[in-house]
């Protein structure tokens, strides 16, 4: 190819090389710039395709068979059709009761114990002292940091028979029955909140920093008593944030399995059966692989729907364009 | 190069085999901390069978779970595909069948010419017989038994040598502890696994050997239907919430650490009245177990478990074990077939079967210098053993897996009062329907 035919129309004896860069510019078409960005995002699509989006292909249709771990079906499974999703949604399968405590487990630790207690602190310390703030923070990030299974086995600790918890009854003169026991699903949704509650605080830390302070000067100004800033300003300016967390909370804490199997087991009875250990004792305690998926593919759809409606209510408060 | 030279003779023709490592798959829940019972058998079995084979090195594989149900489902993934099979494992009994089902296992004709094989028990051979095909051999069996402590019974005004001849015997016994321990809460007049948290343990020692001291059972083998109810289903869910008051607090049976609770905290403390329980759990109190401690043969005392009214044969039980097979995608099936021979050899195991606590499945090792030197210390395997003949056996059919599961869920329950034995026997009949279909069930009225 020679330089004639890259660049028509170039008078001979002018000066080639600005005039060379504002052609290259012009040689890009919105196709090849398309193109360009395909080429760009496909390692990253492909890693998505192959270990995210594969697998939740392949539950869904697992979800249509009959597959066990063993007995003749594990490896001989066949097309059942929805049977799977009809015993699912039959009375007496459990489903309604697992669903309840789920929600129960994201209402209490997820947003009371995670996003609004995550919520107060970040609130609350951004107005007091450098010392206070720095001690504070440390300590509820240091919450987070401790691993998942390290926290279970803590709070376990805390909670069981002859456990922390028990010998603190036992000093002043009460009886104790392990809250493991007599209220597991407050037990697990503690031991979240106190894991938890420092993803929410480092968000809002971040966003309520990003309040222009000339604002709040203005509103003391025209005289916002504390509630009204907090209920008018301070809220409307950090929604975004609040959305975000929400959307990211609900995820994590429906999906949540390894903090609730490991102090609980999904018991006493199924006292602490949410979804995700419903799920996992139909697959892997009771075999039945396929009622498994089943259960996922519900926990999924559940999880998006909720993250659809967040995210339906930033576009109406008009704020996701703030976001980017 | 090197091959040039061994066509050209100058290295001997029959060159030693090729090196091969077996790996053998065993459960975490066999070889609790501070033992080496897995290890030791392994190494045992191994040094066997390196006299045939010299090539062949053994490596054990501790699977570590917390219950038994995930091990199996641990064991059944590592069995789909032939990048992760292990060459032998080391499965219960009441799973070879489904695992064969399944395609898992390979069937093992040769097992049935090995010498050793005409020594098991015949029920140690159909336990690991499924479709007319054998798939494994058995290495342990055990007995259920009732363990009773003096020193309660003694405070309640109990005999001191008791053997119960019904089940009321055995509700007025742990009623009489309670009334002499109204005001110790420590003290538990009646233990039995209940609850899913234990598994298999629930299926088995808490509900189907009172099943069995009925007239019912869980599956006809005349006609080949599996029971789903009649007056012995409904006398064994009563005797369950009958029990209840009695039996130990909801944090102990829910916890799956709940076998070792009894047998390492109550016991030993003498906390607990009336035990129903594996015959391997003296083995824990023997020198070298995980507890030992000589005097509970004499704290506690062991009795036969009797039938629903004491009717003939007047006592009644259920067994289990362990037995070995050969994954189907295992690479060398002849040298893991090998190795299960020698594994499940006598002398090998008069050793394996007291250090874990079983009772052996062929009646050859009861004559082993090794297996005498244990009843020495453990007179339990000695009562246990004479159990043997009112014994009965789990279904080896697939869909034993998931009935028990419905057992299990059904005693916890009625353990945590939220059904009625009413509910229990009609949920049990439901559920059974809904697993194996209505025309492979039956109704018993007899």
């Amino acid at each position: 190819m020679t330089q004639g035919a890259l660049s028509p129309g170039v008078p001979p004896g002018q000066p080639e090389a600005p005039a060379t860069h504002t052609r290259n510019v012009t040689v890009e078409t919105p196709l090849r710039r398309r193109l360009t960005g395909l080429a760009m995002l496909a390692p990253m699509l492909a890693v998505v395709l192959v270990f995210m989006g594969w697998p939740a292909v392949w539950t869904f249709v697992l979800s249509f068979t009959n597959m066990t771990v063993t007995g003749p079906t594990a490896t001989h499974y066949q097309y059942v059709g929805f049977a799977n999703y009809q015993q699912l949604f039959s009375s007496g399968s459990g489903l309604a009761e697992s669903v309840g405590k789920s929600l129960y487990y994201l209402v209490v630790s997820g947003y009371l114990g995670q996003a609004v207690l995550g919520f107060l602190l970040a609130y609350f310390l951004s107005r007091s002292l450098y010392a206070v703030r720095a001690v504070v923070g440390a300590i509820v990030i240091v919450a987070w940091l401790v691993p998942e299974i390290v926290t279970s086995y803590m709070w376990f600790v805390l909670l069981s028979d002859g456990g922390v918890m028990s010998q603190a009854y036992h000093a002043v003169g009460l009886s104790y029955q392990s809250w493991l026991v007599s209220n597991p699903m407050l037990a697990v949704s503690l031991a979240n909140a106190w894991r938890g509650a420092a993803f929410s605080f480092l968000l809002f830390s971040a966003a309520l920093d990003g309040i222009p302070t000339d604002l709040v000067d203005a509103s003391e100004v025209d005289g916002a008593g504390p509630w009204r800033r907090l209920t008018r300003l301070t809220i409307p300016l950090v929604s975004s944030a609040i959305v975000v967390d929400l959307v990211i909370i609900t995820l994590a804490t429906l999906n949540d399995f390894s903090l609730i199997y490991a102090m609980t087991g999904g018991g006493p009875g199924n006292a602490s059966n949410v979804l995700s250990v419903f799920m996992y004792r139909q697959a892997f305690s009771n075999y039945q692989l396929a009622y498994g998926t089943a259960i996922a593919v519900v926990l999924l759809v559940i999880g998006g729907l909720l993250a659809a409606l967040y995210i339906r209510l930033l576009r109406r408060q008009g704020s996701l364009a703030e976001m980017r | 190069m090197a091959s040039l030279v061994a066509s050209l003779g100058t290295v001997p023709a029959a060159a030693a085999p090729a090196p091969v490592t077996l790996t053998v798959a065993y459960w975490s829940g066999f070889n609790p901390a501070g033992t080496n019972i897995m290890p030791a058998w392994i190494a045992a079995a191994a040094k066997q069978l390196q006299r045939t084979y010299p090539n062949v090195q053994v490596v054990g594989e501790e699977i570590t779970t917390s219950s038994e149900s995930e091990y199996y489902s641990k064991l059944d993934l590592t069995e789909r595909s032939a990048r992760t099979v292990p060459d032998v494992v080391f499965e219960d009994s009441f799973l070879v069948g489904s695992d064969a089902s399944a395609g898992f296992l390979r069937p093992l004709p040769g097992l049935t010419t090995w010498s050793g094989w005409s020594a098991y028990y015949p029920a140690m051979k159909s336990l690991v017989t499924y479709n007319g095909q054998v798939y494994g051999a058995m290495n342990s069996t055990d007995v259920q038994l009732i363990f009773y402590s003096h020193k309660l019974f003694s405070q309640a005004g109990l005999p001191a040598k008791w053997q119960p001849h019904s089940w009321q015997d055995i509700l007025s016994a742990a009623r009489a502890i309670a009334r002499a321990n109204r005001n110790n809460s420590n003290v538990v007049p009646l233990w039995i696994y209940t609850g899913q948290a234990v598994g298999e343990a629930s299926a088995f020692r808490g509900f189907e050997v009172f099943l069995n001291g009925t007239k019912d059972r869980l599956y006809d083998y005349a006609t080949h239907k599996w029971e789903i109810s009649g007056p012995g289903f409904n006398a064994t869910w009563n005797l369950l919430a009958q029990m209840q008051p009695l039996e130990q607090p909801e944090a102990m049976w829910s916890n799956p650490n709940a076998d070792a609770t009894v047998a390492l905290t109550l016991i030993p403390h003498q906390q607990v009245g009336i035990v129903f329980d594996g015959s391997w759990v003296a083995t824990a109190y023997v020198p070298g177990g995980l507890q030992p401690w000589p005097g509970f043969f004499t704290a506690y005392g062991e009795a036969a478990l009797p039938t629903q009214t004491g009717a003939a044969p007047g006592y009644t039980n259920q067994s289990g074990g362990w037995a070995l097979s050969v994954p189907r995608l295992a690479p060398h099936p002849g040298l893991s077939q090998a190795f299960v021979e020698d594994a499940s050899s006598a002398p090998i195991l008069a050793k394996f079967d007291p250090a874990s606590g079983n009772l052996p499945p062929r009646a050859d090792v009861l004559t082993q210098p090794a297996w005498r030197a244990s009843v020495a210390v453990n007179p339990v395997s000695q009562f246990a053993s004479a159990q043997l003949p009112y014994t009965t056996f789990r279904p080896n059919l697939p869909a034993y897996v998931q009935i028990s599961n419905v057992i299990q869920e059904l005693t916890g329950e009625i353990s945590s009062r939220s059904i009625t034995a009413k509910q229990a026997a009609a949920t049990y009949a439901s559920q059974v329907t809904q697993i194996v279909g209505s025309a492979n069930v039956e109704r018993m009225t007899r």
